[in-house]
């Protein structure tokens, strides 16, 4: 599945971690190196597979954590309002 | 060139006597938002009506922006239109209190002139160190004034208190410009300032302490015209442990803490332009924490360690 940025989201980097503020509702949300780095793959088009093969290189982590972990946080990133499922 | 009154390093040409205000030559702010150091930001006098508008209120002022413009109400004071950045015009109530319309416009209404300008404003102090500004943040009681105030009575020029304005529109460093150089400090401070001085620059400023006639006493400290290079932002924290320490503050957690220090006026500052130049400031500066013990005046240790650690 693929993810795209919601409208109303602006966001900014602050040292290698990522400040995404909701225009809609003037929250802040701040994400750790790992969720940034998925965050940018996540809005440069790439499907979860491919992320979790991206942080698998970068970070220690196997192949299926990698997934598990990619799968949690993008949902955390929809509940929040920040990415939108492609599909809709 | 002749001295003007300046706010913020814009010169100050006001119908309204502002006495308060530092008599200047240089003037950073108009050299960067006017594109002419003789820019000059004007308040006049005049009778204007207010539009019946629903707008936000902070305590008992009421204020609103429209049209480009930001109407601010004072109840027993006047009212108070910022046309644009650069003119301000003022509506007084009949016989109002002696010098509440100056207190009004330098501290209320030219700081809520910086929100019309590209600049991220803090509440906090800043010095001159080492050819850079300093600022310290923190939340009310955590000593703000007492440390920037700390380091002018050592010789060190002030730079702002209470309201800090950086710029950073294309600049590689962010640039904390000059505010109004008077630190506000309580009677505790005070008193323990002037005991634990090592130069006399208190002592030589006594007649310009001043009581502000509800908790404070103002004190008018040796100004720097120019502002300087942001190099750090100091974040004070009153904990319950013996000695004064010091960590660095990184990653998201530089504005997690910063964050609650910075004025973002609603409905005025465009919050998504905001964020980008709050972040430059972030991505920019060095971000300390200091924990200072509540148990006793810590003041000359943290000024020692600063100068110790950074100097």
């Amino acid at each position: 599945m693929k993810y795209r940025l919601a409208s109303h989201i602006s966001h900014s980097k602050v040292d290698q971690e990522l400040v995404v503020l909701n225009e809609r509702n003037g929250f802040y949300v701040t994400l750790n190196e790992t969720a940034t780095c998925i965050f940018v793959l996540a809005t440069s088009n790439k499907d979860e597979q491919a992320i979790a093969q991206e942080l698998a290189r970068e970070f220690p982590v196997s192949q299926d954590q990698a997934l598990e972990d990619v799968r949690q946080t993008l949902a955390d990133l929809v509940s929040h309002g920040i990415l939108e499922s492609g599909d809709s | 060139m002749s001295k003007l009154p300046a706010a913020f390093g814009f010169p100050v040409h006001s119908e309204i006597p502002l006495d308060s205000l530092p008599l200047q030559e240089t003037f950073p702010g108009s050299r960067f938002f006017g594109n002419d150091e003789n820019k000059t930001l004007t308040i006049r006098l005049r009778s204007f009506t207010v539009p019946d508008i629903q707008g936000i209120r902070m305590g008992n002022i009421h204020f609103f922006p429209l049209n480009r413009a930001i109407y601010i109400q004072v109840p027993s004071v006047g009212n108070f239109c910022i046309e644009n950045p650069w003119s301000i015009l003022v509506d007084p109530e009949k016989n109002p209190k002696a010098g509440i319309v100056e207190l009004f416009l330098t501290g209320l209404v030219l700081p809520f002139v910086l929100h019309l300008h590209p600049l991220v404003s803090f509440h906090g102090s800043s010095v001159l160190a080492g050819g850079g500004a300093w600022v310290f943040l923190g939340f009310s009681g955590a000593g703000k004034s007492t440390t920037s105030a700390g380091f002018a009575a050592r010789g060190y020029s002030l730079l702002c208190d209470d309201v800090v304005p950086v710029h950073t529109k294309n600049r590689q460093i962010p640039y904390v410009l000059p505010g109004i150089a008077r630190s506000k400090l309580l009677p505790d401070a005070l008193k323990n300032l002037e005991f634990s001085r090592n130069s006399n620059e208190v002592e030589n400023q006594k007649n310009q302490i001043v009581f502000d006639g509800n908790d404070k006493y103002q004190v008018v400290f040796s100004a720097s015209a120019e502002g300087a290079d942001c190099t750090r932002i100091f974040l004070l924290e009153p904990y319950s442990g013996d000695s004064v320490k010091l960590e660095k503050v990184t990653g998201s957690n530089k504005f997690l803490f910063v964050k609650p220090h910075v004025h973002l006026l609603q409905g005025v500052d465009n919050p998504a332009e905001h964020l980008q130049r709050f972040s430059e400031v972030l991505n920019k500066t060095e971000i300390w924490k200091i924990y200072r013990p509540t148990s006793r005046f810590a003041l000359s240790e943290v000024i020692t360690i600063l100068e110790e650690d950074f100097l």
